[in-house]
C-alpha cells in the first residue's frame, strides 16, 4: 500500500474495517445487478454515486454511469435544461471522485467524456484545475487535463507558458512545470510565432531562468533536464550533415589485390586490402537519415557509374533511416593482381563536413551565436563550482566543454579541452560512485576522441599484426587495448579500419561498430560482453574474417540486456519470417538462438570462443554447423 | 536492558571497509566510532556511502549467511579471517578501551588484507539480508484466501491485475505448484466478455488492462492454446484508432500504456500482424519528450511507468532505434536516490515499484549498468516484511501483493541467485518467453 505505514490492526480497527468492507461489498453487488440488468433509475445511479465516492477506481462503475447518462439523453433530447443538469452532474460526482482520489484514470477520464457531449463551460475547468494544481503540483493526471482543456478551449500557448512560468516561480523544484515549459517553448520555436522566431533571442532568457533553479539547490533535478535541453537546442543544426566517408572525398585509393606483395608506403587511410570483388563506400552521418540513394549522392569514380549503385542503411532494424550509408562498388575483371590507384570521388548535396568550412554570412552569424552562449555558459558553470562542490556542476561543465570542441573544431585544430573533461568525469566517478559506470562510459567516448584527433595520434596506434615480410602489404591494425575503454565511439573516425584489436578493455557493448564496414579481423577479447546479441553489430560486417571473443562473459548472466537491441523471433522484426516456418528450428537452434541469429550470416575463418561460461563441446559442434568455413576454432585447425 | 545491551553488542561484527578510489584516508575519530557501535544492527543505510572509512553494522543474519556459503570464494575467505579476530565470546560488555584496541588491531589488519579487493559491492553484499522467499509465497496465497478486508474489497475489480502479480511471483520464486491450477484458470475463463475482452473480475466490464493480464497467466501455465486467440486479439484490433493508438475499452480512453498492452498481448498470441504495426509505433514515437522519456499521450510528463510501456512496446515491435538510448538512460539512472530505490519521476519518493520500471526500461536499452545494482538489491530486501512476508513500496510500509511482484521481478532482473529470470518486455519469465517463441510445433 503507497505509503501506509507496516502495523498490524488493532482489534477494534479490525472490526471496523470489517464492517466497512462488508457494506461496500453489499454496495458493490447491488451495483452489479443494477448494471447487468440495465437499471438506471434515480435510485440505482445514486447507489452508484455512493459506490464511486469510496471507490473512485471501480472503472465498471464509471462506465454504468456513462451509460446511465446515454440513456438519460435519449430521454430528455429536447430540453436543455435537463441535459445541463444531468452533466453537471455528473462532474460533480468526478470532482468528489478526485477529492477521493486525485490519480483515479477512470475519474479523469470519465470528466472527458462528460465534456464531450458539450452543454459544459470549459472555463469552469480552469478554476478546477488552478485549485488541484495548487494543491498537488506534480500530479500528471492533472497537467494531461490541463493541456487537453487548454487545446479544447484554444487558449494560447504563450498563457501556458506564463503559467508554468508562475509555477515555477512558485515553487522551481516543480518538474512537471518544466516539462511543461519545454513542450511549449519548442512547439512555439518550431511554429515561429511572433516573439519566438529566433532562437537567439529566446533562449538566453531561458538560461537566465534556469540557473536560478540549478543555481539555488544544485541538488535539485527539476532544471537539471530543462538546462540539458537548452544545450541541445544551442548545439543542434537542424540539417543533417555529413560526418566523415570511406574513401575521404577526393582521395586517391590505392587497392591491394589478393596476391599483391608491393607493400607501398602510403598511409593506412587510404590503402585497402581486397579480397573480394567488390568494396565498400561509406558515409556516416551526424544522426539517422533517410532517402540515401544514387540520385541524391553522386559518386564519380573510374570503376564505376553511378546508375548501378545501391546505398543500404545500416540499422539493426528494418528501419529505413540510418547513421551510416554503405554501398558496393564492383571492380572491373583483371585488376586485382596488381596496384592501381583509383581517383573515388563522392559528393553529397547535403554539406559534408569539409563544405561546412565555407559557411554563408548566415550561418556565420548563427555560428557566432551558438559559440558565445556555449563559452558563457562556460563561464557561469566555473563560477558555480568555486561555490559549490557539485555533481551537476561538473557534468554539465564536461558537456559545455565538448559542445564546445566540437563546435570549434575544423578538422585538424587539436582537441582543447579533453583532458579538463577526463578529470572532470573522473572527479565524478568520486563524487558520485552510484553512477560511476554512466561517468566511465563518458570517460571512455571522451577518450576515444582524444586518441582520434588527429592522425598522429592513431598512427601511433597502428601496427603490423605479424613481422613476416611476405606480409607486408597486409592492413595494419589499430590497437586500442588495455585503455579501460567501457563504450565504443568516434566511428566516424575510424571507418577505414580493417583489423582492430579492443582486447582488454571493459566492454560490454560494442554499439555502433557496424559503421567500420572495411573490419575483416577484430579482437574483443577480454571484456566484459555479456551475451550474444551484444554483437549485434557484427551481423553488418559483411568482410569479417577472424573475430576473437575469447574471455568474456558470454553465457554467465541470467539478464541479456541486448536482446531486444537486435532483431529476434522475440520481436516484431523477424518475428513474421520465423512464424511463417522459414526457419527450421531443431533443439540446437532453441537453446542457442541469441548465437544462431548473430552467427548465421557471417562468413568467418578463424573464431575464437574459449573463455565464456557458454563454451562446451555441444555448444562448439554447433558453431561448426553455423559457421561451415570455419578453418580455425580457438586456435586449432578444423577438418 | 543490560542484558538487551549485551546481546546487541555480541551479535554486531564491525568490518572496515577502505572504498578503493579514495587516497588515504584520516584516522578514524574515536567517538564516532564508537557511537556506530552500538547502533542497532539494522542502522546500516547511510553508512556506504561515506567517502573515506566507513564503519559498518553487519545485521545478525551475515554470519550464517558466510557460514552457508561453503565456496571457498576469495572474497570471503579474508572475511572470515576478519571475523576471527572478532572477540565472539565477550560475556560481558568490554570496555571502551578494549574495544579501540580491537579496532585498532582490525584496522591494521584490514588495510594490509582488504585493500586490493572490490569492497564496494562485496560490503554491501555482507549488510542485506536475504529475501524471504518462503515468506513471501505464505503471504501471497494468504492473500488470495483473505476476501474480507477492505483492501481485498477495494480491489476486487482488478483481481486478475492481482492474480498475474501474485502467480508471476510465485513463478519466478519456483512456487507455480502451490496454487491449483485448474481453479485458476476456470475462474480466469469466466472474466472473459463476450466480445473476447477480459473483465477484472467475473461480472465486471472488459478492459484491455486485464485482458493481458488474462493471456499472461495462461502463458505461466503453459495454457494459451485454450483461449480462442483469434477472438481476444480481435477485441485488441478492434481497439486501435486511426493515429495508431489504442483505447483501453470501448470508452475512448487513450494512453500509451494501452498501446504497450495491445501489441505484447497480440505478440504473445502470434497475432501482431492483425494491427498496423508501424503506426502503432508512430503513435508511441508521438509521446517522446524532450527530456527522452514517454509520457501517457503527446506532450504527457515522463514518468517511469510509462516509460516501460512505450520502450517495451517499441522493443517488441522491434522498433527500439526510436529511442535516444543515451538521453532516456541518464533520465532513468539518475532515478536512483541516495538509499539505493528509485523514484519514478525527478524529485519524488523512491518506491519498490520503480524497480520495475525503470530496471526494465534500462535492460531493454542496455544501460542497467549505469545504476548501482547492489544498493537496489538491499533497498528491495529492506522493503520485505520479514515476519509475515512481502514487500512494500518502502521500508516499513505496508505490504501489498503488487510490490511483492515488482520486488522479486525487480530482484530476478537484478540476477539475484535462486529467481527464475524474468524477461524486461513481456514481464513473464524467460522460460515462458522462450516457450512461446520457440517451441513451434
Amino acid at each position: 500500500m503507497h505509503g501506509r505505514p507496516r502495523k498490524p490492526l488493532k482489534p477494534e480497527d479490525a472490526a471496523a474495517s470489517a464492517a466497512k468492507a462488508e457494506k461496500l461489498r453489499v454496495l458493490q453487488s447491488q451495483f452489479l445487478h443494477n448494471h447487468h440488468n440495465h437499471i438506471y433509475s434515480k435510485e440505482a445511479v445514486e447507489l452508484s454515486t455512493k459506490l464511486l465516492e469510496t471507490n473512485p477506481e471501480l472503472y465498471t462503475a464509471w462506465n454504468y454511469r456513462k451509460l446511465a447518462v446515454q440513456h438519460k439523453l435519449t430521454e430528455n433530447d429536447s430540453d436543455p435544461d435537463s441535459l445541463k443538469s444531468i452533466l453537471d452532474e455528473e462532474l460533480r460526482v468526478v470532482e468528489s471522485a478526485l477529492r477521493q482520489n486525485f490519480k483515479s484514470y477512470g475519474a479523469w477520464h470519465h470528466r472527458k467524456w462528460i465534456l464531450s457531449k458539450g452543454h459544459s463551460s470549459i472555463d469552469n475547468e480552469l478554476r478546477l484545475l488552478d485549485k488541484f494544481q495548487k494543491a498537488d503540483s506534480r500530479n500528471f493526471h492533472a497537467w494531461n487535463y490541463r493541456r487537453f482543456v487548454a487545446a479544447s478551449m484554444n487558449r494560447s500557448e504563450e498563457d501556458e507558458l506564463k503559467y508554468t512560468e508562475d509555477m515555477i516561480c512558485n515553487n522551481f523544484s516543480n518538474y512537471s512545470a518544466w516539462h511543461n515549459r519545454s513542450l511549449l517553448l519548442s512547439n512555439l520555436l518550431k511554429r515561429k510565432v511572433e516573439g519566438f522566431v529566433s532562437k537567439e533571442k529566446v533562449l538566453p532568457d531561458e538560461y537566465e531562468f534556469v540557473h536560478q533553479a540549478i543555481f539555488t539547490d544544485p541538488d535539485d533535478q527539476s532544471g537539471w533536464f530543462y538546462h540539458l535541453w537548452l544545450l541541445d537546442q544551442t548545439v543542434r543544426v537542424d540539417s543533417p550533415q555529413l560526418v566523415s566517408s570511406w574513401p575521404t572525398p577526393g582521395s586517391d585509393l590505392i587497392l591491394l589485390g589478393d596476391r599483391c606483395l608491393d607493400g607501398c608506403a602510403s598511409s593506412p587511410f587510404t590503402r585497402f586490402h581486397l579480397d573480394s570483388r567488390t568494396f565498400p563506400l561509406v558515409l556516416y552521418f551526424n544522426q539517422a537519415v533517410e532517402g540515401v540513394n544514387s540520385s541524391t549522392i553522386t559518386v564519380d569514380s573510374e570503376l564505376n557509374t553511378n546508375k548501378d549503385l545501391v546505398w543500404k542503411p545500416l540499422s539493426s532494424c528494418n528501419s529505413k533511416a540510418a547513421q551510416v550509408w554503405v554501398t558496393q562498388l564492383n571492380l572491373p575483371d583483371g585488376n586485382t593482381h596488381s596496384s592501381k590507384v583509383f581517383p573515388v570521388e563522392d559528393s553529397s548535396p547535403i554539406s559534408s563536413l569539409y563544405q561546412l568550412s565555407i559557411k554563408n554570412d548566415n550561418e556565420l552569424t548563427d555560428f557566432e551565436w551558438r559559440a558565445a552562449t556555449i563559452a558563457k555558459e562556460i563561464d557561469h558553470f566555473r563560477e558555480l563550482l568555486s561555490l559549490i562542490n557539485c555533481k551537476i556542476g561538473k557534468l554539465t561543465l564536461a558537456r559545455l566543454l565538448m559542445a564546445h570542441d566540437a563546435m570549434m573544431c575544423p578538422p585538424a585544430n587539436k582537441i582543447s579541452h579533453s583532458e579538463e573533461v577526463l578529470e572532470l568525469y573522473n572527479d565524478l566517478m568520486r563524487l558520485d560512485p552510484t553512477h560511476v559506470q554512466y561517468y566511465k562510459d563518458q570517460h571512455s567516448l571522451v577518450l576515444l576522441q582524444q586518441v582520434t584527433s588527429n592522425w598522429e595520434s592513431l598512427l601511433s596506434r597502428c601496427f603490423h599484426y605479424s613481422n613476416s615480410p611476405s606480409n607486408r602489404g597486409s592492413p595494419m591494425c589499430l590497437q586500442l587495448k588495455n585503455l579501460s575503454l567501457s563504450r565504443l565511439g568516434s566511428f566516424d573516425k575510424l571507418l577505414w579500419v580493417q583489423m582492430l584489436d579492443l582486447s582488454h578493455n571493459e566492454l560490454r557493448s560494442i554499439e555502433g561498430l557496424e559503421a567500420l564496414q572495411l573490419l575483416s579481423c577484430l579482437n574483443l577479447s577480454n571484456n566484459i560482453l555479456g551475451s550474444f546479441t551484444a554483437l549485434e553489430p557484427i551481423r553488418q560486417l559483411k568482410s569479417l574474417r577472424a573475430l576473437n571473443i575469447s574471455y568474456n562473459e558470454i553465457g554467465a548472466h541470467s539478464i541479456d540486456t541486448t536482446k531486444y537491441l537486435c532483431s529476434s523471433p522475440l520481436s516484431h522484426s523477424v518475428g513474421s519470417e520465423w512464424n511463417h516456418g522459414q526457419t527450421v528450428i531443431d533443439d540446437d537452434i532453441k537453446s542457442y538462438w541469441e548465437a544462431y541469429f548473430i552467427l548465421k550470416g557471417l562468413n568467418l575463418t578463424q573464431f575464437d570462443i574459449v573463455g565464456n561460461a557458454i563454451v562446451n563441446e555441444k555448444f562448439k559442434s554447433f558453431l561448426i554447423k553455423v559457421l561451415p568455413g570455419l578453418k580455425w576454432l580457438d586456435g586449432e585447425q578444423l577438418h | 536492558m543490560a542484558v538487551a545491551i549485551i546481546k546487541v553488542v555480541d551479535i554486531i561484527k564491525i568490518i572496515i571497509i577502505y572504498l578503493v578510489q579514495q587516497p588515504a584516508s584520516p584516522p578514524v575519530s574515536h567517538a564516532h566510532s564508537h557511537s556506530l557501535l552500538l547502533r542497532s544492527p539494522s542502522y546500516s543505510h547511510g553508512l556506504s556511502t561515506s567517502h573515506s572509512l566507513s564503519l559498518t553494522a553487519v545485521s545478525p543474519t551475515s554470519p550464517s549467511f558466510l557460514k552457508n556459503s561453503t565456496s571457498a570464494s576469495p572474497n570471503r575467505r579474508w572475511l572470515r579471517l576478519l571475523l576471527r579476530r572478532f572477540p565472539t565470546s565477550v560475556k560481558l560488555r568490554p570496555s571502551l578501551k578494549f574495544w579501540l584496541k580491537w579496532l585498532k588491531k582490525v584496522i591494521k589488519f584490514s588495510f594490509a588484507v582488504v585493500k586490493p579487493l572490490p569492497l564496494t559491492s562485496l560490503l554491501l553484499h555482507l549488510e542485506m539480508g536475504e529475501l524471504a522467499a518462503d515468506k513471501h509465497v505464505k503471504y501471497i496465497i494468504s492473500v488470495e484466501k483473505k476476501k474480507d478486508s477492505f483492501e481485498s474489497v477495494v480491489m476486487e475489480h482488478l483481481r486478475l491485475n492481482g492474480a498475474y502479480w501474485g502467480l508471476t511471483t510465485l513463478d519466478i520464486l519456483g512456487k507455480l505448484d502451490a496454487v491449483d491450477e485448474e481453479d485458476v484458470i476456470s475462474w480466469i475463463l469466466k472474466c472473459q466478455d463476450e466480445s473476447g475482452g477480459f473483465a477484472g473480475n467475473i461480472g465486471h466490464d472488459p478492459h484491455v488492462l486485464y485482458t493481458l493480464s488474462a493471456v499472461q497467466v495462461l502463458a505461466l501455465f503453459d495454457k494459451v492454446d485454450i483461449l480462442d486467440a483469434d477472438k481476444v486479439s480481435n477485441y485488441i484490433v478492434g481497439l486501435q484508432n486511426e493515429d495508431g493508438s489504442f483505447s483501453g475499452d470501448i470508452w475512448g480512453e487513450v494512453d500509451t500504456r494501452f498501446s504497450y498492452i495491445a501489441i505484447c498481448c497480440l505478440s504473445i498470441l502470434q497475432r501482431l500482424d492483425k494491427i498496423n504495426v508501424d503506426k502503432a509505433v508512430e503513435y508511441i514515437v508521438s509521446c517522446k519528450n524532450l527530456d527522452g522519456g514517454f509520457g501517457c499521450t503527446p506532450g504527457g510528463e515522463s514518468h517511469a511507468g510509462q516509460i516501460f510501456c512505450c520502450v517495451g512496446a517499441l522493443a517488441i515491435a522491434g522498433a527500439l532505434h526510436h529511442v535516444d538510448k543515451d538521453l532516456l538512460g541518464w533520465w532513468l539512472c539518475e532515478r536512483q536516490v541516495k538509499s539505493g530505490g528509485l523514484n519514478g519521476r525527478p524529485e519524488k519518493l523512491p518506491d519498490v515499484c520503480y524497480s520495475w520500471w525503470v530496471l526494465s526500461s534500462l535492460i531493454m536499452i542496455d544501460r542497467v549498468h549505469w545504476i548501482n545494482k547492489d544498493k537496489l538489491v538491499k533497498f528491495i530486501l529492506d522493503c520485505q516484511d520479514m515476519e509475515n512476508g512481502g514487500i512494500s513500496d518502502r521500508p516499513d510500509d505496508a505490504v501489498d501483493v503488487f510490490h511483492t511482484y515488482f520486488g522479486v521481478a525487480g530482484l530476478s532482473l537484478l540476477e539475484y541467485p535462486g529467481l527464475k529470470p524474468i524477461d524486461p518486455a513481456y514481464a513473464l519469465p524467460v522460460d515462458v518467453v522462450n516457450r512461446i517463441f520457440f517451441s513451434k510445433k
